[in-house]
């Protein structure tokens, strides 16, 4: 499993720009891109990785969180934290942020 | 005026808010308006994106009252009852989104303030619906037992 070219994320910090708006639901997290008009659903997970993402400072310690509440290997929850990361990206939800300098 | 007197003057001009008769000048002159802002939303919409064409509906020339008093709610709900009889009897594009931008700018003209405010439901199929409220009242039909609030604008 090549993970190399997704885990280039996991330094980076994610922001949620300001045309983004989402809602969490029982079953599903509704995001509404402004510019674009469009929906879009995430599942639970998703959602709560969404939601991690926004409140930590970067990727990689979203990861480590997540992966300590579903209780997965650190390497399975990057690799899958980049991926969605990438989707995300992909299709406006997401920006990088720049990381402020330790 | 004692404040009996003003409870009972603030009354009567609300229930003249919601039910006096618009005369058929006042009938036309609102249709006019109407049919008119109707056009310039559906312009702004296919150059915009939604927060863009909010600024364009709010920029009127009149200011806007910080808080919404009674009289402004009834006319407010009444303009929305209008807006949506009128668009529903024009082969107009009479949907959620588009109806609340038109009330949304006639209130706009009237000094009236209001929100934007878009819902969801997920069953049995998702589905989106836009309302306009003011002070905390629906002035179009919100659904809000049916849509969970996703934004206000």
């Amino acid at each position: 499993m090549n993970t190399n070219s997704n885990c280039s994320l996991l330094a980076e910090a994610i922001h949620v720009p300001e045309h983004v708006v989402f809602r969490t639901f029982v079953q599903e997290t509704v995001i509404l891109n402004l510019q674009t008009g469009k929906y879009h659903g995430l599942n639970p997970v998703g959602g709560r990785m969404l939601e991690v993402l926004q409140r930590t400072p970067t990727v990689h310690e979203a990861a480590a969180q997540l992966a300590d509440e579903y209780q997965r290997p650190r390497e399975e929850m990057e690799h899958d934290l980049c991926t969605f990361c990438d989707e995300l990206l992909a299709r406006g939800l997401i920006e990088l942020q720049a990381v402020q300098g330790a | 005026m004692t404040a009996t007197e003003l409870a009972l003057a603030e009354r009567a001009t609300v229930r003249d808010a919601l039910s006096k008769p618009f005369t058929p000048g006042e009938k036309l002159r609102l249709a006019l308006e109407i049919v008119g802002v109707y056009v310039k939303v559906r312009i702004w919409l296919l150059r915009r994106e939604l927060p863009g064409v909010l600024e364009a509906v709010r920029s009127a020339d009149r200011p806007v009252a910080e808080d919404v008093g009674l009289v402004q709610q009834a006319t407010g709900y009444r303009l929305g009852r209008v807006v949506g009889r009128t668009l529903s009897k024009l082969p107009a594009d009479s949907r959620c989104l588009v109806r609340s931008l038109v009330l949304s700018r006639l209130l706009a003209r009237r000094g009236i303030p209001a929100s934007l405010v878009i819902g969801v439901k997920l069953d049995p199929e998702f589905a989106a619906h836009a309302w306009v409220e003011s002070g905390g009242m629906a002035l179009l039909p919100a659904g809000e037992t049916e849509y969970g609030r996703l934004l206000e604008l």
